[in-house]
């Protein structure tokens, strides 16, 4: 488990390195663009597949992270047990929308296979590649949430009050301070 | 085909169904699905993950990474210290005295980040050391911080701009140019609103601390070119026509990265912690993205949009009526859902209908982010409260909010601007095209 956590861990580094690298490539583009009168093809191209990638392999770590907006203020407000219940349901249906998503993004790759589709681009990319990765990224989607829907069940049938909230609720206010801003959080107390 | 009662119900049910806790983005899928399911059945959903792939193949969406990423390094550079020490030996003459940093250099703030709540917390981070020592009524501090961070979304460059644009197939660009001048303005409305409390109330304001010299504030002033510049590049690039949006974001990665090494503030562990941050908030935003535009396309083809448009004009209210209305429905939505969720599930049902009606897409752009503000500054689930007073870390919640209050009267003035005057969305926008 620990291991799968890392995997995804490192996924969402590479894709920030891939933005990192994207950034160099069409900051050089622009410049050699306008003070040398030439361009390196495909950026662009190059940029939407970056995005593609990083929301797929993101959407798993934001899910282990319980980043995924919920509106939590009444929930806060209802007894222990059916917050456990709701928590514990959200989970479940957001693992079956993530199979549903993985579902047919795998719809889009066995067609672009058969019809063995590239972009319509000066690079010719043959779309595949860029999809595969884009379906990974969904089927870690998919296991991050059954993950956490596991952990709360878990927790739920453990019956130790406060344990679903701990694995499954949303991020206390400190967590989310430390994520925006490191120096902010548990200041002065 | 659906009627405005059936209609009614089903947003109302989504929105209930958001309250109950589920994820956001979970409620907006299941709606589109169901009602694409029920008045199309299943072979409509056949080409989903075709879509699915074209909405997210896209150059344009690139932009929020890089200007998220952008911004998470800046808010580790270290610039916020000096640029807010930097403005506050020019506003301490003022009536309200420091209380004008916190609006100054959020503002400044803002215009190198895209995010109100980053900015919040950068800003509080910076300012409460300051105002410990000074005697300000901590109230004023905290309001003046939290509504100060909103500008965060109005002034370019602003994620909440670069989705709307992406829903609604708005120009990014001209969102960006329209949001400057109304962001300046309601800038220039808080800062009344601090002198004329502090006019009538000298006691909000400390001591004044010793007077700077002349030579001590021209020399910090180049504290100020940094974030300056960066601004300068993205919307001059933006506005000369160099570079799109998502090009001058790349270049703005580049230039944070040079600025926090400059700085001495760049290492792995600070750029790992930037980049893992940005792929969570990119993730986050982009799932809820991806729903609304599930439910942009099954609110088009069961014609929704058409059968509100036209109860709209049967009922035949004037546009500042329709415009108060509007005001009123955000207000209320504000309240009760987070703000980004709430732009992005409305636009797919409320966008078609104003601009049938014959309202400006740019215009209505900056009328949805002015009240995605009032939503981050609304109790009880306005983000920028909790933020600030999570900085703050002492006293209650409750002295943020009624903070704040006199500065929801500004937004409120700086709306009903737009609608009267709508040249200052427009205006700047309009001489780029022409």
């Amino acid at each position: 488990m620990r291991a799968f956590v890392r995997v995804i861990e490192l996924g969402a580094l590479g894709a920030g390195y891939a933005l990192l690298l994207l950034a160099g490539l069409t900051t050089f583009e622009i410049i050699a663009r306008k003070l040398f009168n030439f361009s390196i093809q495909g950026v662009d191209e190059l940029g939407g597949y970056a995005l593609a990638i990083t929301a797929s392999l993101g959407f798993g770590y934001a899910a282990l992270e319980r980043a995924h907006t919920r509106v939590d203020f009444l929930l806060r407000h209802l007894p222990e047990r059916v917050r456990a219940v709701v928590h514990a349901l959200s989970w479940t249906i957001l693992c079956a929308q993530a199979l549903f998503m993985t579902w047919h993004a795998r719809g889009a790759l066995s067609e672009t296979l058969l019809f063995g589709s590239v972009a319509n681009s000066p690079l010719q990319t043959p779309l595949w590649i860029p999809q595969l990765l884009w379906l990974a990224g969904f089927c870690i989607f998919f296991a991050s949430t059954a993950l956490m829907a596991g952990r709360a069940w878990r927790a739920l049938a453990s019956g130790v009050p406060g344990a679903v909230d701990l694995a499954a609720g949303n991020p206390s206010l400190d967590d989310e301070l430390n994520s925006v801003m490191p120096a902010a959080a548990g200041r002065q107390r | 085909m659906v009627g405005i009662g059936t209609i009614a119900i089903g947003f109302f049910v989504m929105l209930g169904l958001m309250l109950t806790g589920l994820h956001v983005a979970t409620v907006m899928f299941a709606t589109a699905i169901l009602g694409l399911l029920v008045f199309f059945g299943p072979s409509i959903l056949a080409p989903l993950g075709n879509m699915m792939w074209s909405e997210l193949n896209s150059f344009i969406l690139t932009a929020i990474p890089l200007y998220v990423l952008m911004g998470e390094i800046l808010v580790r550079s270290g610039i916020a210290e000096k640029m807010y020490n930097a403005l506050a030996l020019w506003m301490h003459r003022l009536p309200g005295g420091l209380l004008h940093t916190n609006i100054a250099s959020s503002t400044m703030f803002a215009a190198i980040s895209g995010s109100s709540v980053a900015t919040a917390a950068t800003i509080g981070t910076v300012a409460f050391p300051t105002f410990r020592e000074q005697g300000y009524e901590e109230r004023w501090v905290a309001g003046s911080i939290a509504s100060g961070a909103t500008l965060g979304i109005l002034i370019p460059p602003s994620i909440n701009f670069i989705i709307y644009g992406a829903i609604s197939e708005t120009s990014i660009g001209d969102l960006f140019l329209a949001g400057f001048v109304p962001g300046l303005i309601l800038a220039l409305l808080f800062m009344a609103t601090i002198a004329i409390a502090a006019i009538l109330r000298p006691e909000i304001a400390g001591r004044p601390a010793i007077e700077p010299t002349m030579a001590e504030r021209l020399k910090h002033l180049i504290d100020l070119l940094p974030p300056l510049f960066i601004f300068v590049m993205i919307v001059g690039s933006i506005y000369r026509g160099w570079a799109t949006p998502t090009e001058a974001a790349a270049v703005g990665v580049v230039a944070a990265l040079l600025l926090a090494a400059a700085n001495r503030r760049l290492n792995f562990a600070i750029l790992h912690v930037a980049l893992l941050s940005t792929v969570r908030i990119t993730a986050m935003m982009l799932l809820i993205l991806t729903t609304a535009f599930f439910l942009n396309f099954s609110m088009g083809l069961m014609g929704i949009p058409n059968t509100i448009s036209g109860f709209i004009s049967n009922l035949e209210v004037g546009p500042l009526t329709l415009i108060a209305c509007l005001v009123l429905l955000y207000l209320a939505l504000g309240c009760f859902l987070d703000s980004l969720a709430m732009m992005i599930a409305t636009i797919p049902i409320v966008f078609p209908v104003v601009v049938q009606i014959g309202f400006d897409p740019v215009w209505f752009g900056v009328f949805l982010v002015i009240m995605c503000e009032l939503a981050l500054l609304t109790p009880p689930v306005g983000m920028n409260l909790y933020v600030v007073q999570g900085v703050r870390g002492r006293g209650s919640l409750v002295d943020v909010i009624r903070g704040v209050l006199p500065f929801l009267v500004s937004i409120v003035i700086l709306v009903v601007l737009i609608s009267l005057f709508p040249g200052i969305v427009l205006w700047l926008p309009r001489t780029m095209a022409g």
